[in-house]
């Protein structure tokens, strides 16, 4: 199996949000590109909420792309806010997301095994199939795009929470 | 592990006054995609406070300049009291932003960044005779193209900067 890891992305912001909004604007933006996806922790400490999410999409029968994202929520206060001429309840807080992400081949089937593991033959020709046939394939036409793609969500947050630096990939 | 090569260090630059910040960061961006770069954002930090935004940017965008060298610019942007402000340039408002920016560049020359050269002492052997001997007239037009893609990069922002200095 072959985990191509996609570097990570930090978004820092510190102003006023509604920190239900935001979860739901990232499960929907998840869900409506057809990722699978999961919270894997949750916990919540007032002031603090920390949560994770593994979401994964599989792409061929041997690539899948898992995304991990990471949210760090301190320093929470809900305020109410004045917004086009309606109360809102909205938060003072600070959050750090982290996106991070991986191209996985030969990801297991729902019994947890993986095809090209089930003798040795198989396993030496996976070897040469990645690291010879298939590498450029999986460069150029996997890891790049989900980087790409991963940029996309965190390019789409950042419009979401109203920070000044959006756009860069026009 | 790759081998990094500094190529120019810590140049600093900053601006004090108008400026529009999405025009920067998509003038930042639209330059590094035009001249071949991936991008590659690390951070990017927003604090909205009274007195003004905070922002910090940190990119690292690349360039694979053959299978052996990469190039790599890394630039910090940290702006302060960054405010919305409306302004009247030829007979219309246009909103705009006022604070102060500083940027740091810092651009190197990464070779091997497959490691493929490190698996074995003496595949890294062969790797610095190469480097050192052969390798040597490659290794210094690659420096100058780095070297030219930063000193570039600086003077795009800075002309971007100095045209709303004289545009107010």
């Amino acid at each position: 199996m072959l985990n191509k890891n996609i570097p990570p992305t930090i978004l820092k912001y510190k102003g006023i949000f509604d920190i239900g909004a935001l979860y739901k604007f990232m499960s929907h933006w998840l869900l409506n590109e057809q990722f699978e996806f999961y919270e894997t922790k949750y916990k919540h400490k007032p002031p603090k909420i920390e949560i994770n999410w593994e979401a994964n999409k599989r792409i061929t029968s041997y690539v899948k792309y898992i995304m991990e994202i990471h949210f760090y929520f301190y320093g929470v206060n809900d305020v109410e806010v004045i917004k086009d001429g309606a109360k809102r309840k909205m938060q003072d807080a600070r959050v750090v997301i982290t996106f991070s992400g991986k191209v996985e081949t030969d990801y297991p089937d729902i019994y947890g095994d993986k095809n090209w593991e089930k003798n040795k033959f198989f396993v030496k020709a996976k070897k040469f199939f990645e690291n010879y046939i298939i590498r450029q394939d999986l460069d150029v036409k996997h890891i790049d795009p989900f980087y790409y793609y991963i940029l996309r969500f965190y390019e789409d947050v950042k419009s979401f929470l109203g920070m000044e630096t959006v756009g860069g990939l026009s | 592990m790759a081998e990094k090569l500094p190529i120019i260090q810590n140049v600093t630059m900053s601006y004090s006054g108008l400026f529009d910040v999405k025009e920067l960061y998509s003038a930042i961006n639209e330059w590094f995609k035009d001249k071949g770069y991936d991008r590659r954002e690390i951070k990017n930090e927003e604090h909205v406070s009274p007195s003004g935004k905070f922002i910090d940017i940190e990119i690292m965008p690349y360039k694979k300049l053959s299978d052996y060298a990469k190039s790599v610019i890394r630039i910090q942007i940290t702006m302060h009291d960054v405010k919305e402000v409306e302004i009247e340039r030829d007979k219309h408002k246009v909103k705009l932003n006022q604070g102060s920016i500083e940027i740091i560049f810092d651009s190197y020359l990464e070779t091997d960044y497959e490691g493929r050269w490190e698996q074995t002492p003496f595949y890294f052997f062969m790797r610095t005779v190469y480097d050192k001997f052969f390798y040597k007239n490659y290794t210094e037009h690659f420096e100058e193209m780095v070297a030219s893609d930063t000193r570039e990069m600086e003077a795009m922002i800075k002309s971007f900067l100095n045209m709303y200095r004289f545009r107010k």
